[in-house]
């Protein structure tokens, strides 16, 4: 049984802060990726692939095939670092099946409906009700993009949505 | 006789918030105008999709057998270089730093080729050394 290490949303997957900080932070030795539209594009993942460090092995799946790989034998072995885009996708992975404790948000873009609630870190309505949710059912959720700066619990986060929004 | 402006291959950096424009400028104390190269940031909030079409934008007008230098291996400014790559015929090298960009600059008269490319990152490599005096001073 594969052992997830840690779960990080970021809009960017594979990039700087986590090949040079949050990889070396784990133990991962396999980076699996979530998302539907990457697991269709052979190109864009051949470049993830080679943007991930030597010793590290890159996955990646789209949702459905990640819960069938779960359910089948834990995804076998290894450590595991697993990456989303969005947190609409993390949602339906952790509805799906696979048992997810913590989940690190550590940057979701920018555009419009996005506020942003902790340094560069945005979230907008959907992601706030599906996040409160996953929270409800046992989640723990909470906002760090680079491992020497603080991090923020959701709840905090939540609030300081819920005033920038008021405004 | 007049000197003739042969045309120049261009340099584009990608870095993370915009630092190689700085190092360019500050390059000019040691190697006089540079010109030709230029720079797009990676900011914070930048998408790696509006980042690409940000790159894409600027890689359309540049001479084919230009040169992109990235920072860091691996970090979106690579990832979008790399992925432009299968569109436009440029030349990508990562870990930008001081030798790299002078090597690169020296060689902007040229297309930018798979050796041209070998010989700016060895260079490179070579600048990064260990420093200690002799074992007499120590």
């Amino acid at each position: 049984m594969a052992e997830i290490q840690m779960v990080r949303v970021d809009f960017r997957l594979i990039h700087g802060q986590v090949i040079t900080k949050w990889i070396r932070q784990t133990s991962a030795n396999r980076i699996v990726i979530i998302n539907d539209v990457l697991a269709a594009d052979e190109f864009m993942k051949s470049i993830y692939v080679m943007a991930a460090p030597a010793n590290v092995e890159v996955e990646i799946y789209s949702v459905n095939t990640a819960i069938e790989l779960w359910n089948k034998n834990q995804m076998g072995g290894g450590k595991l670092f697993v990456l989303f885009k969005d947190i609409e996708t993390t949602f339906r992975t952790i509805k799906g099946g696979i048992p997810i404790k913590d989940i690190q948000i550590g940057g979701l873009g920018a555009g419009p409906g996005r506020v942003a609630v902790f340094g560069p870190i945005t979230f907008n309505g959907d992601d706030v009700d599906l996040l409160k949710e996953l929270e409800e059912e046992g989640c723990h959720v909470y906002l760090h993009q680079v491992p020497d700066e603080p991090k923020m619990e959701f709840k905090k986060a939540l609030e300081r949505f819920h005033s920038i929004n008021k405004r | 006789m007049m000197a003739i402006e042969t045309e120049k291959y261009e340099i584009l950096l990608l870095t993370h918030g915009g630092w190689g424009e700085a190092l360019t400028e500050k390059l000019e104390m040691i190697i006089g105008k540079i010109t030709g190269v230029s720079e797009i940031a990676l900011n914070p909030t930048d998408t790696s999709e509006n980042f690409f079409e940000k790159i894409e934008e600027k890689v359309k007008e540049m001479p084919n057998h230009s040169l992109i230098i990235t920072d860091i291996a691996g970090g979106t400014t690579s990832n979008v270089a790399l992925s432009l790559s299968r569109k436009y015929s440029i030349q990508i090298l990562s870990g930008l730093n001081s030798m790299m960009l002078m090597e690169a600059v020296m060689r902007q008269n040229r297309p930018f080729t798979e050796e041209s490319v070998k010989e700016i990152r060895e260079a490179a490599l070579m600048s990064c050394q260990h420093l200690k005096l002799p074992k007499s001073y120590q």
